[in-house]
C-alpha cells in the first residue's frame, strides 16, 4: 500500500514537473510609464504564483474605438490571449464575434460568477455583459466633475468656496468670469462642451434618457430634457460665437496645454484623471476646487458617468482557460495594486479603501461611483457616440436645429442597431 | 498566374521576340530576368494585386473583418450617395484638389524660376527652400496651427501691421480648407526641384536667339520656358492630383475634420469607416469610387496633354 502511494505521488509529481508551461500573450496600450510599471509588476507576481502559466506582455497601439491591430490579428488567427478593451465597446465587439465568452471559462475554473459580479460596481458589470453573459472583467473606471479656479472666483468677486450648483448659477458665474477685450476672448467663464462636457454628461445632468433597454429603442431625440441640454449649450455658442471660442481654444492645442491650467478658463468639466494633470502641470500657486456637475431644477443632482477599460479574451485565443485565470487575477488583486499605484479609480469595490488611503482626495470621486451612469450597452456604441458628437457639432455651428440634428442621429443609429440585433 | 516553373514543351513556341522564336540563350536570359524580379512579382501579387481585387469583392458585401462577408450587391454604393457626410467629404476633397493643384503649380514654378538664377550663393537658397519638404507632416502641422493662430499667430500678426484684421483661419469653417491648402505649400520644394531640373534642361541657344530678336522676359517665359517644361507639368499635374485626392495627414492632425466637418477629407472618412466602425464593405466601396475618380482625372489630364505637352526636338 505504501509502495503504491509512493508510486502514485511520484507519478503526480512527475506529471506536475513535466507539465508544459503555457505562455499567454497579453496586449495592452497603457503606455503611460506609471500605469505600465504597475501592470508589469502585477504580471511578474502572477507569473511567480502561477508556475504553469507565463504571461508575455506586449504594448500595442490602440485607442478607445480604434482597434485595427486586434481586428486584423483576430481575422488572421494570430490574436493575443488577453486584450485590453474599452469597456463601452465590449457589447459591440462581442456582437461582431471578436470575443470569446469569458463567463464560460470562469465557470470551468470553478468561479462563482454571481458572487464575483457582486464585487464590482453595477455599471461596470452591465458594460461587460452581452446577451446575459460576461464577456469581460472590468478594469479601471473614471468619473466626471466640475473643476473651478478659486483665484479667478476671488478676482470676479465670487465666493471661492461656493461653486455653482444649478445651471442658472453656472450661467451667472460664467458671465461674471468672462473677460472680452476688443472683441477677443481673454478669459472665459465656461465652455459647456470643453473637456469632458460631452452629450452624455449634460444629457444625464439634465435628467434625460438616451436608450430604453426594454424596447431596445434609442429615445434621446424624443426626450425634452435632452433637447433642453443641447439648447442650453447652443446658448453659449450663440453668445460668444463658435469662431471666437475656436480661436480661444486653439491657443491650447497640445498635450499639456489647457486653458484651465493656464488660468484662462475659470470652470471646466473634466475627469478624475485631470487631478493628476493639475498636480503635474499647473503653476505652484494654482488654487482649485472640485464640485458636482451643475444641473437644472428638473435634472439630476450629483450626476456623473463612468467609462473605463476591461480585459477580454479575443476569439481564437490559444489558451483561453489560462487567459481567464490571468484576467481574474488582474481584475481583482491586480486592480487593488493598480488603484494605489496609478490613482485610477477601480471598478473592484475592495480596491477603494487602498486608493483613498493613498490619496485622500480620491474619496470624492469614489463616492460618486455607485450611482454613476454608463453609456448604453448596445452593439453600436461607438457609432452612437460619434453620431451624438456629430449632432452636437451641427447644433453648435447652427447647421441644423436641435430637434432635427437629434432626430437624424437617432434614426441613423437605430437603423444600425436594429440590423445588429437582427430585427431587420 | 501561370504555373511555375513554366512547362517546357509549349513554352518554346510561345515565347517570341519580334515574331521570331526565342533563341536558347535568349530564353535563358528571360528566365533569369524573371527570377530576378520574382521577389517583386510575388510582393506585387500578394500585397497589391490581391488586396485590390479583394477590395472590389468586399465593396459588394457587408464585411466586418471578423465575420464572413455577406453579398449585398450594390447596397453600399447606393447608401454612399445618400450619405451626407460622404458627399461632404467628397466636395471637400474636390475643393482641396482645385486649390492644391494650381496653387502648388504656381508656387513650385515661381520658386524654381528663382532658384535657377545665376547667383553665387544659390546653392544655399536651394537648400533652404527644399529644407521644409523633409520635415515630417506631424511636425509642420503642429507648427502650422501656431502659424495660423487667430490671435497669437505669425500670419495675423503680419497682417495686423497693414491694419488688416486677419481671419480665424482654422477656426472658421469658410477658411479652414484654404488654410490647409496654404500650409501645404510648405512642401513646395519638391515641385520646385522637378521644375528646376526641367528648366536647366532647356538649351541656352533658344534664349540667346530670343534676346537677339528683342524678346521680353515674359515673352521668353511664355514661348520658351513654359512650353519646354510641359512634360514636367504633366508629371506634376498627375502626381499632385492623385496626392490631393488622398489628402489625410494635415486635416487629420490640425483639425480632425472640423470645424463642422469643413475639412473632413475623403480618405479621413474612409479611414473612419474602415477602422473605427470596422465597416470594411462600405469603406471598400468608398475606395473604389475614389479609384474611379482618380482614373478619370488622370485620363482627362493625359487626354488633353497631347495639346499642350511638347517634347524638345520631337515632331508633332
Amino acid at each position: 500500500m505504501r509502495k503504491l502511494l509512493l508510486i502514485l505521488t511520484l507519478i503526480v509529481l512527475s506529471t506536475f514537473a513535466m507539465a508544459e508551461v503555457v505562455e499567454i500573450v497579453f496586449w495592452h496600450n497603457m503606455s503611460n510609464p506609471v500605469d505600465k510599471k504597475s501592470i508589469e509588476e502585477s504580471v511578474a507576481k502572477f507569473n511567480k504564483t502561477h508556475p504553469n502559466i507565463k504571461v508575455k506582455v506586449v504594448l500595442v497601439p490602440g485607442t478607445e474605438t480604434e482597434v485595427t491591430k486586434l481586428m486584423t490579428a483576430v481575422a488572421a488567427g494570430t490574436g493575443p490571449d488577453v486584450y485590453y478593451l474599452d469597456r463601452f465597446t465590449v457589447a459591440q465587439r462581442a456582437h461582431q464575434g471578436v470575443l470569446e465568452c469569458l463567463e464560460d471559462y470562469l465557470v470551468q475554473l470553478g468561479v462563482d460568477v454571481e458572487k464575483l459580479k457582486s464585487k464590482y460596481f453595477d455599471f461596470a458589470i452591465a458594460e461587460a455583459t452581452y446577451n446575459g453573459k460576461l464577456y469581460a472583467l472590468p478594469w479601471d473606471t473614471d468619473v466626471r466633475v466640475l473643476y473651478y479656479n478659486k483665484k479667478l472666483f476671488k478676482k470676479a468677486g465670487l465666493d471661492p468656496d461656493k461653486p455653482p450648483v444649478t445651471i442658472d448659477e453656472l450661467d451667472e458665474y460664467a458671465e461674471k468670469l468672462t473677460i472680452i477685450k476688443n472683441g477677443r476672448i481673454e478669459q472665459l467663464g465656461f465652455i459647456p462642451w470643453f473637456g469632458q462636457g460631452w452629450h452624455y454628461t449634460w444629457g444625464w445632468a439634465f435628467g434625460g434618457k438616451f436608450y430604453d433597454e426594454k424596447t431596445q429603442k434609442l429615445c434621446f431625440a424624443d426626450d425634452p430634457k435632452i433637447i433642453a441640454s443641447f439648447k442650453w449649450q447652443k446658448k453659449y455658442a450663440d453668445k460668444y460665437g463658435m469662431k471666437n471660442i475656436g480661436a480661444f481654444q486653439s491657443a491650447y492645442t497640445g498635450a499639456n496645454l489647457n486653458p484651465f491650467l493656464a488660468g484662462k478658463l475659470a470652470m471646466v468639466v473634466d475627469g478624475n484623471w485631470f487631478l493628476a494633470q493639475i498636480r503635474t502641470f499647473a503653476p505652484k500657486d494654482f488654487e482649485f476646487g472640485i464640485a458636482p456637475i451643475p444641473y437644472p431644477v428638473y435634472g439630476e443632482a450629483g450626476s456623473t458617468w463612468a467609462g473605463g477599460w476591461s480585459l477580454v479574451i479575443p476569439k481564437g485565443a490559444k489558451h483561453p482557460k489560462e487567459a481567464a485565470e490571468f484576467i481574474l487575477y488582474m481584475a481583482t488583486e491586480g486592480q487593488v495594486k493598480y488603484a494605489i499605484d496609478t490613482y485610477h479609480l477601480p471598478t473592484y469595490k475592495e480596491a477603494i479603501p487602498g486608493l483613498v488611503e493613498a490619496d485622500p482626495m480620491q474619496k470624492y470621486f469614489a463616492e460618486l461611483l455607485p450611482k454613476a451612469h454608463c453609456r448604453p450597452v448596445i452593439p453600436v456604441g461607438a457609432l452612437l457616440w460619434d453620431k451624438l458628437t456629430e449632432a452636437r457639432d451641427y447644433i453648435l455651428w447652427g447647421k441644423k436645429t436641435v430637434e432635427q440634428a437629434l432626430r437624424d442621429a437617432q434614426e441613423e443609429v437605430q437603423e444600425a442597431l436594429d440590423k445588429a440585433l437582427g430585427k431587420k | 498566374m501561370s504555373p511555375w516553373p513554366p512547362p517546357r514543351g509549349p513554352f518554346k513556341s510561345t515565347l517570341k521576340i519580334g515574331g521570331r522564336k526565342m533563341r536558347k540563350y535568349q530564353r535563358r536570359n528571360f528566365v533569369k530576368g524573371m527570377l530576378f524580379i520574382l521577389p517583386w512579382l510575388i510582393g506585387f501579387a500578394v500585397f497589391t494585386a490581391y488586396p485590390i481585387i479583394a477590395s472590389l469583392y468586399f465593396s459588394f458585401t457587408e464585411y466586418h473583418v471578423t465575420t464572413k462577408p455577406q453579398w449585398v450587391g450594390l447596397e453600399n454604393y447606393k447608401k454612399l450617395f445618400n450619405d451626407v457626410l460622404f458627399l461632404k467629404s467628397l466636395t471637400n476633397t474636390l475643393y482641396y484638389v482645385a486649390g492644391l493643384v494650381p496653387i502648388g503649380l504656381v508656387v513650385g514654378l515661381v520658386l524654381a524660376l528663382l532658384l535657377v538664377q545665376p547667383l553665387k550663393e544659390i546653392v544655399f537658397y536651394r537648400g533652404i527652400i527644399y529644407f521644409p519638404s523633409i520635415v515630417p507632416a506631424y511636425a509642420f502641422a503642429t507648427i502650422g496651427i501656431w502659424f495660423f493662430h487667430p490671435y497669437l499667430g505669425f500670419i495675423n500678426h503680419i497682417l495686423g501691421f497693414f491694419g488688416i484684421d486677419g481671419p480665424m483661419w482654422l477656426s472658421d469653417e469658410n477658411w479652414a480648407k484654404f488654410t490647409i491648402i496654404l500650409l501645404s505649400q510648405w512642401g513646395a520644394g519638391g515641385t520646385a526641384l522637378i521644375y528646376m531640373a526641367a528648366i536647366k534642361d532647356i538649351p541656352r541657344e533658344l534664349y540667346e536667339a530670343a534676346i537677339l530678336d528683342g524678346a521680353t522676359r515674359w515673352q521668353m517665359f511664355k514661348k520658351i520656358t513654359f512650353p519646354l517644361i510641359s512634360p514636367a507639368t504633366l508629371y506634376y499635374l498627375v502626381i499632385a492630383t492623385l496626392g490631393a485626392l488622398q489628402i489625410f495627414d494635415l486635416p487629420q492632425i490640425m483639425t480632425g475634420g472640423g470645424p463642422a466637418n469643413s475639412t473632413l477629407s475623403y480618405v479621413m472618412y474612409l479611414y473612419r469607416h474602415a477602422f473605427t466602425y470596422v465597416n470594411m464593405g462600405y469603406a471598400s466601396a468608398m475606395a473604389w469610387i475614389l479609384f474611379i475618380i482618380s482614373m478619370f482625372l488622370t485620363f482627362l489630364i493625359f487626354k488633353t496633354s497631347k495639346r499642350w505637352v511638347f517634347y524638345y526636338g520631337a515632331r508633332r
